[in-house]
């Protein structure tokens, strides 16, 4: 209700004389609405009343033998009226608002989450190519004939949606997931060893079974056989299945200075600006090149917004390169030993297939001539070894 | 006499609320410091401390400190300040 009054405008009047009170019901039974009214003296109350109120309080006044003083002139048309010879104010207001609306009718930020596997510049790109990408109108977007186009350029997506808020695009992508593979039974198969070790179980589902749980097998051997040959069924190839577990061996060793090598930053950094502005880049700075011999680079990209996803085309991107030199820090033999072990494991872990589980784990290290720390780890573990190779039919 | 007496005796048959019948004020009191009034004839005394107001039936005078009129319009009259007491006279 006060802001509807400034709009109008309104007056806070003095009203003093002997009947305030038939004052107020007068105004009252003609529809002036008044309100803040408070008694200033016996005689005398303030009051605000609008300003088209006020123009029929003469009659008013002069039946309560009252007199009236302007005490404030408030509300729009006064603002107006002060600022009237403002030209220049009004001209700028205006062409703020103007640019504000079309700033903010492009879409200025497209961000692609959901995607797991597929590259995000494959999706924008598909994306640019069917008409959408930054710099274009957020109205009038269909988003079911995008959905529709980007699907059949990005095979792996099962589902594309776009939600645009402000000026910011939000592209929510699922990925198909995989159909599982079908085992081709029709292919005859043998399997074979895929690495030697001490067999501790063998579960033959399908195939003529050639070992047993105890039996030392080297890499290659033949597990299951594909091709039988019995007397009442004649010769007969089958594709081998079946799970063959044993126990398996790994080492690996290495030689390790006594240091290791790190680049620490020095403390000294050197700033490179650049202002991207509507696609166009301004480089603030001349020399290209890396200014130290050794250093770091950190990037950090600040991108202008009216608050709240309404991002503008205007961005600073700041490289800042931190210089560092390498140092040479001495360590003692644990710490050696202690980091040769984490990288020779993670080495052996690698190596791993499939469900490889490990039993045991030990490692050793001896102290060599040169100064240098040779270490080495073994592992025990139990794996499936079986390996499924067709079977060339004559 | 007998006129309001027979509306009094319609709005409780047909179970009416009372506003709609019959001309009596209401008035609703927000802990001791806003009173709105509807449905009130006039202004009989405002001064800061006793305010008193003309109804249908009977005035009605309500004292406090500091008493302000917040809006009047015909149909309802807001109170504000620090109300002490808000009575009805003959």
């Amino acid at each position: 209700m006060k802001l509807l009054h400034w709009f109008r405008g309104f007056v806070r009047i003095r009203v003093r004389g002997f009947f305030v009170e038939r004052f107020l019901n007068i105004c009252m039974h003609r529809g002036i609405y008044l309100w803040d009214v408070t008694r200033r003296g016996a005689e005398s109350v303030e009051l605000n009343m609008s300003a088209r109120g006020f123009g029929q309080i003469r009659p008013i006044a002069r039946k309560t033998h009252s007199r009236v003083t302007i005490l404030r002139k408030s509300g729009l048309p006064i603002f107006i009226a002060r600022h009237r010879k403002r030209k220049a104010f009004l001209v700028g207001a205006l062409i703020a608002m103007v640019l504000f609306c079309y700033l903010t009718s492009f879409v200025w930020v497209i961000e692609v989450t959901g995607n797991e596997t597929v590259d995000t510049s494959r999706i924008t790109e598909s994306l640019a190519a069917h008409g959408f990408s930054e710099g274009r109108l957020r109205f009038g977007v269909d988003v079911l004939a995008l959905q529709n186009r980007v699907l059949l350029d990005v095979s792996e997506l099962s589902w594309l949606w776009v939600d645009i808020h402000g000026t910011k695009a939000t592209v929510e992508v699922r990925e198909k997931k995989p159909i599982p593979e079908m085992v081709d039974k029709s292919e005859p198969c043998n399997i074979v060893a895929r690495r030697g070790g001490l067999l501790t179980e063998v579960a033959v589902t399908e195939g003529e079974k050639m070992v047993s749980v105890g039996d030392v097998v080297s890499e290659g051997e033949l597990l299951v056989s594909g091709v039988t040959d019995s007397k009442y069924e004649g010769v007969r190839f089958l594709h081998s299945m079946g799970s063959i577990r044993a126990r398996t061996w790994y080492e690996k060793e290495g030689e390790f200075p006594p240091v290791r090598v790190e680049f620490q930053k020095t403390g000294k950094k050197i700033s490179k600006n650049t202002i991207n502005f509507f696609g166009f880049e301004v480089k603030l700075y001349l020399d290209k090149s890396q200014p130290f011999a050794y250093c770091e680079k950190e990037t950090k990209v600040h991108r202008a917004t009216l608050g709240f996803d309404r991002y503008l085309p205007l961005s600073l991107n700041r490289d800042i390169y931190h210089q560092t030199e390498r140092v040479e820090i001495p360590l003692t033999e644990e710490e050696v030993v202690f980091a040769a072990k984490e990288k020779l494991c993670a080495e052996v872990e690698a190596e791993f297939d499939g469900d490889t589980q490990v039993v045991s784990r030990s490692h050793s290290h001896i102290l060599t001539d040169s100064g240098n720390i040779k270490v080495k780890v073994e592992y025990e573990c139990t794996e499936e070894i079986g390996r499924q190779v067709p079977v060339l039919r004559q | 006499m007998a006129k309001k007496k027979l509306k009094e005796k319609i709005s409780s048959v047909l179970e009416l609320p009372q506003e709609l019948v019959a001309d009596v004020p209401r008035l609703v009191l927000d802990s001791n410091t806003d009173l709105w009034i509807e449905n009130y004839k006039g202004i009989i005394e405002y001064t800061d401390e006793l305010v008193r107001i003309n109804t249908a039936c009977m005035p009605l005078s309500v004292t406090g400190t500091n008493l302000m009129i917040c809006s009047i319009t015909a149909e309802e009259l807001h109170l504000c300040g620090e109300i002490a007491s808000v009575s009805f006279m003959q």
